[in-house]
């Protein structure tokens, strides 16, 4: 029986990506100012090897660029909820103020950090790390707020202090919106980090391979460029899924 | 089984938790009204009544886990075994069946706390693996997790909130036969819909209309 269903949409799949393939070759036969929009899927193909060992590297440094402001922004917005958490039960306004400053959009903070750090790899980490603590606060805020779960009445009734019942349950009860969180933190990340790269420039990195290949009219590598951009949001989006789908099973 | 096993109910007139006329207003309507009762050790009580009459309500004022508006509630001492409506929220999925059983004694950090959880699963639980993640488990089985532990805890007093709904009927004279031999001394209050329940497992009826306590009286 399953085999009978899964047929069908292989087959639906296989159609959609040569509909993709072939929407790609309809973009890139539009010209504007004389030029393509993007390469056709053949000649980017083709430009794939002579440009494969540089978009690697730039591939990696935006990566790396991406985890590390992302694992410092989560390590702050850890620290940052935990204190609002417990200042947010006496002063309700600072939820409201966390809010205010994830409101602010991270690559505006990118001159702040230009000033402070100077142009060097700080200034960039600093900045996509600003992308991320703000909405990892709040969620470690809105974690701290839910009500009373069963678990805690009972380890209560059971015996054991408030404060007790919470450290054997939050942590774990907190994970689904932690994830989310996360998730939501890593996307960001990787825009903030591609676009830092363009706006303050680096030595590698996609958002300064994009730049460059634009200025000298590279076509086949900007267009690689752009679809390993897609390709990295990506791959980090269904890794989080798989984590946050894990997490959802461990919950319940 | 628990220190405490023994087929009579031990009896004394030592008063474990009671109501006064005990009052709770909701934000709409009152949730308990003029309610009163009084649990002596080893009484076996069930508490009847239509849904939302304040059964759950009232076993929580009991358990210190709602304040009453109104009233005086003598609450039970630390140590209450509680087998929650919401019973599979109230597991800890993330642990083994045996480490949830045993949780109400590794709260009060005793070293008997895997012994006792074990020989109340082996009994309650037969033929399910207690390494198993207790979230993997079906909704009666959960359930019987939850009657496990609240027969594991240490305290004079067993509430029980409709402990065998999800319980095969297959398995019910069984279960409530296990809970009346490992109760041993202490009081139940029992929360049930089901008069097998009540015939089985307790000696007094206390009925909750509309938040009134009727027949509460020891």
């Amino acid at each position: 029986m399953t085999g009978h269903r899964d047929a069908p949409s292989r087959g639906a799949s296989l159609l959609a990506l040569a509909a993709a393939i072939g929407a790609w070759w309809a973009v890139a036969q539009l010209h504007v100012a004389g030029r393509p929009l993007v390469a056709a899927p053949v000649a980017t193909l083709g430009a794939l090897s002579r440009v494969a060992p540089t978009l690697g590297r730039d591939l990696a440094a935006t990566a790396t660029r991406t985890g590390v402001g992302l694992a410092v922004g989560v390590a702050l917005g850890l620290v940052i909820g935990v204190l609002a958490s417990i200042l947010a039960r006496r002063a309700p306004v600072i939820e409201g103020l966390l809010d205010f400053a994830r409101s602010v959009p991270p690559v505006v903070i990118l001159p702040v950090c230009l000033l402070a750090f100077g142009y060097n790899e700080l200034a960039r980490v600093a900045t996509v790390a600003s992308g991320c603590v703000w909405t990892i606060s709040l969620a470690v805020i809105t974690a701290a707020s839910s009500p009373r779960s069963a678990r805690q009445e009972i380890l209560e009734v059971a015996g054991t202090t408030p404060l007790r019942a919470l450290v054997w349950t939050q942590p774990w009860e907190s994970l689904g919106v932690l994830v989310v969180g996360l998730r939501t933190s890593a996307s960001s990340a990787v825009i903030v980090a591609v676009v830092t790269e363009m706006i303050a420039g680096a030595e590698r990195g996609l958002g300064a391979r994009v730049i460059a290949a634009q200025i000298v009219g590279d076509t086949e590598g900007l267009t690689l460029a752009v679809l390993a951009t897609g390709a990295l949001g990506y791959s980090i989006n269904v890794a989080l899924r798989g984590l946050e789908r894990r997490v959802r099973r461990f919950e319940t | 089984m628990n220190g405490r096993t023994g087929q009579g109910n031990g009896r004394t007139e030592k008063i474990v938790a009671a109501l006064d006329r005990v009052r709770v207003l909701g934000p709409h309507h009152p949730m308990l009204g003029d309610a009163s009762l009084t649990l002596r050790a080893g009484d076996r009580v069930a508490l009847v009544g239509p849904n939302g009459a304040g059964k759950s309500t009232l076993a929580r004022v009991l358990l210190g886990l709602l304040p009453p508006t109104e009233g005086a509630v003598q609450r039970a001492a630390t140590g209450v075994g509680y087998v929650p409506q919401s019973y599979a929220e109230s597991l800890f999925p993330w642990f083994s069946v045996l480490r949830n059983v045993a949780l109400p004694r590794l709260v009060g950090r005793r070293e008997d706390a895997y012994d006792v959880a074990r020989a109340l699963a082996d009994r309650i639980l037969p033929g399910v693996d207690l390494r198993r993640r207790a979230g993997r488990l079906s909704g009666g089985e959960k359930q019987a997790i939850a009657l496990a532990r609240a027969l594991a805890s240490l305290g004079d007093l067993v509430i029980a909130d409709e402990p065998f709904s999800a319980i095969a009927a297959s398995s019910r004279a069984r279960l409530r036969r296990v809970v009346h031999e490992e109760l041993g001394g202490r009081a139940l209050l029992l929360i049930t819909h089901d008069a097998s329940d009540v015939a089985d497992l307790c000696e007094r009826t206390i009925r909750l209309t509309d938040g009134h306590t009727v027949g509460a009286s020891a």
